[in-house]
């Protein structure tokens, strides 16, 4: 037997537990064998943070976790600074220097206001400094985008891991809407 | 084990396993005749379906296209070709195409069995009279020579076949048909359609879609999980390689040649008939051979046409097929990018990415210039509305840390959007044929195409923003942003259109070249006009009606 027919088999059993509650994640599920064998991440991009980034200098790392932290806290532990620094190490030029360019507004902020790195602001001060930055919005798109596609950022926007749905959570208002 | 083919004769020679070729194969195999089908990808197994692997699964999440650019620059512009999928698409590169079309044409092409089938937006919507007749309304092109009687069987057999999940309308230009039952819609979903039709008359209706809601064949009921376009492994939504191709393998009378790049049409230049195919081996790049009764040509558009100019011979310079002059001539496709958006207070949603999916939007069918209506001032035929109702996580919700974590879930008002996509009419100019100076990495002269809009594509094109504006206006939305883009989906069709007359067709109504009686083309090239229907339940359709003709010829050895 196939792994294909072995999964069809599975599968058509699907429609005489059609009560049973939907859990892709529960052993018996037809799903739950194509879940297990579905190719894994090579290496952990999101699990941590990189020991050494492949774009960022050491400073502009240190920077972009801070700020990080500060527009999305958890960022940090779900990898975000590794993920962007991740992705930004193959983009293009345009794209490289957009975000280089937004890091480093931050910096120098932190010039104009306290004469010095923000690094080294106290940090009780920097929140403010990030949130007046008129390049928040493309920091904020960036970090948002990374912890919000990584397992734990998906989780707090409500996935729970399941992929199989029995029906879809149609109008039962037989009134019907205006 | 199996022996090479390649110099086999069979009953049929078929070129392509998509939404014509998949059917050819199943309905000739299922009459007794022996075919080859010639993919020039591979095959896909369920290890390749990846509709559960999440971003975070991904090395870039499916965030940035830049990794597929390099090989990929041209298909990497579709939506449908991801992190996840990239590799079911041809390498730009190794095989090339000219465009001369202004916008740029994006032309899709998967090279894996089912082609396009795997990736499809699954579309089903009938054709009507208005749409074959559409030449006789308002004096533009040709009709088509065939009616709705005529191919309704068809799309009855077709329907009940694929799985077609929708909502019974009773709409002249959108017939109805053996539906699956609808999956629904949500209640601010019910809202929209009870507002426009109340303000406006028209229909917004669940999308038709190839999603099963009951089980079929083997084949189990959608799960909702959401992109389709990354494969199925419960086999829910219709796709060539898992339902048509494979009752055809299952008759044993049918030989699937994976990575074979078919090239030319072979002719006997004494009987003037088709005897084969040449093809070359994507492996080794041998050329090789193999030979039928009939040949069917079911390889997209673009790709039929190209291999029916790459088959000119002394007797037919210009191409096969092409006594009439008309090949790769009136090629069309579907031009979107224009409607509006706008935000419905009332109708407020929690965004959450915790529930079911639905694999289709809503449409609001055509609704402009159709017969007994009113004429619309500026521009000929219609557009329908993709219509979609709903609202996501606000990311550039302000502030930062825990207020902007905390803003960005909370509920909005719903979003509903309007995005047209409307026929194009025929004309001679927006044409294909091949580059003889250019080939692929196969040694096979590539495919030169222009399709560009003209007024009338233009003219429709305003209507759709500021009409779809005017909807939202009259509803009450607010932040109302209209969209004046312009694209071409993959919905090439034409280019070989069919027709009963020889000097203005190329093709008979049942698809048969009016030159070469044993050569079909069964895919999109035929439709003289584009309609504002996706095309590819009328293919297929279509390629039923054309494959019983053939069964027929061949059965009383007319072929």
């Amino acid at each position: 037997m196939t792994r294909r027919s072995a999964l069809q088999g599975l599968a058509a059993g699907l429609g005489l537990a059609i009560a049973a509650p939907a859990d892709a994640h529960g052993i018996d599920h037809p799903l739950a064998a194509h879940v297990a064998q579905r190719p894994r991440p090579t290496r952990p991009v999101a699990a941590s943070a990189a020991p050494t980034p492949q774009f960022f200098d050491a400073h502009q790392f240190a920077t972009l976790a801070l700020v990080s932290e500060l527009i999305v806290p958890g960022s940090v532990a779900s990898g975000s600074p590794a993920y962007i620094d991740h992705v930004l190490a193959i983009e293009h030029g345009e794209v490289r220097l957009r975000f280089v360019s937004a890091l480093a507004a931050v910096d120098a902020a932190a010039r104009e206001a306290h004469g010095t790195t923000f690094r080294a602001v106290p940090a009780a001060q920097q929140a403010a400094l990030v949130e007046a930055v008129a390049t928040l919005p493309t920091l904020k798109s960036w970090i948002a985008g990374a912890h919000y596609s990584s397992e734990p950022g998906m989780r707090e926007l409500g996935f729970t891991g399941n992929v199989f749905f029995q029906s879809f959570p149609a109008c039962e208002h037989a009134e019907g809407h205006e | 084990m199996q022996t090479d083919p390649a110099g086999k004769h069979f009953d049929v020679v078929i070129i392509g396993s998509g939404a014509s070729g998949g059917w050819a194969a199943k309905r000739l195999t299922e009459a007794g005749l022996h075919v080859a089908v010639l993919e020039a990808g591979r095959a896909l197994t369920d290890a390749d379906y990846k509709e559960h692997v999440q971003p975070y699964e991904l090395p870039y999440r499916g965030r940035t296209k830049a990794p597929l650019e390099r090989t990929q620059p041209r298909q990497s512009q579709s939506y449908a070709v991801r992190e996840w999928n990239a590799d079911w698409y041809v390498n730009d590169i190794e095989e090339p195409y000219l465009d001369d079309s202004d916008p740029g044409f994006l032309w899709v092409r998967p090279r894996v069995v089912g082609g396009r089938m795997n990736i499809w937006g699954r579309g089903c919507l009938r054709m009507s009279d208005i749409d074959f007749k559409a030449a006789s309304h308002d004096g533009v092109g040709v009709d088509w020579p065939l009616t709705y009687a005529e191919i309704k069987p068809y799309y009855d057999l077709v329907e009940e076949y694929v799985g077609v999940s929708g909502m019974k309308e009773g709409l002249a230009q959108y017939p109805d048909g053996p539906f699956q039952p609808p999956m629904g819609l949500t209640c601010n979903e019910m809202a929209v359609r009870a507002r426009v039709k109340k303000a406006f008359g028209y229909t917004v209706t669940q999308g038709r879609t190839a999603n099963l809601t009951r089980p079929l064949n083997g084949r189990q009921p959608c799960h909702y999980c959401g992109p389709c376009e990354h494969g199925c492994i419960t086999h829910s939504y219709f796709s060539s390689a898992f339902t048509t191709m494979k009752d055809a393998l299952a008759t044993g009378r049918c030989t699937l040649l994976t990575g074979a790049m078919a090239y030319k049409v072979l002719m006997d230049p004494d009987t003037h008939r088709a005897k084969g195919v040449l093809y070359i081996d994507r492996l080794t790049r041998q050329p090789k051979e193999v030979f039928g009764r009939a040949v069917a040509l079911c390889a997209q558009t673009l790709e039929s046409v190209r291999m029916l100019f790459n088959s000119a011979t002394r007797q037919a310079p210009n191409g096969l097929a092409n006594s009439s002059g008309l090949l790769g001539k009136y090629l069309m496709t579907h031009f979107s990018g224009a409607g509006a958006s706008g935000e419905l207070p009332d109708l407020t949603e929690q965004p959450s990415i915790a529930g079911a999916n639905r694999p289709c939007g809503l449409l609001t069918p055509r609704f402009r210039n159709l017969p007994g209506g009113p004429k619309t001032d500026g521009f000929l035929r219609g557009y329908a509305l993709s219509t979609y109702v709903g609202a996501g996580f606000n990311f550039s919700a302000a502030g930062i840390g825990e207020a902007y974590k905390k803003a960005l879930l909370q509920p909005r008002p719903s979003t509903l959007t309007f995005s047209g996509f409307g026929e194009c009419l025929p004309y001679a100019d927006n044409a294909c044929s091949v580059d003889p100076n250019t080939l692929d990495a196969f040694g096979i002269p590539v495919v030169r195409l222009r399709i560009s809009p003209r007024d009338n594509e233009r003219a429709l094109h305003r209507d759709m923003a500021t009409h779809a504006a005017e909807i939202l206006d009259r509803l009450g939305a607010t932040n109302i942003r209209q969209s004046h883009g312009m694209r071409g989906q993959a919905h090439e069709v034409g280019a070989a259109r069919m027709g009963t007359d020889l000097k203005s067709s190329v093709l008979t109504p049942f698809l048969q070249t009016h030159d070469v009686s044993n050569l079909f083309v069964m895919d999109g090239s035929s439709f003289p006009s584009s309609a504002w229907q996706n095309p590819t339940l009328t293919i297929m359709a279509l390629a039923v009606r054309s494959t019983d003709y053939m069964l027929e010829q061949l059965r009383t050895k007319n072929l």
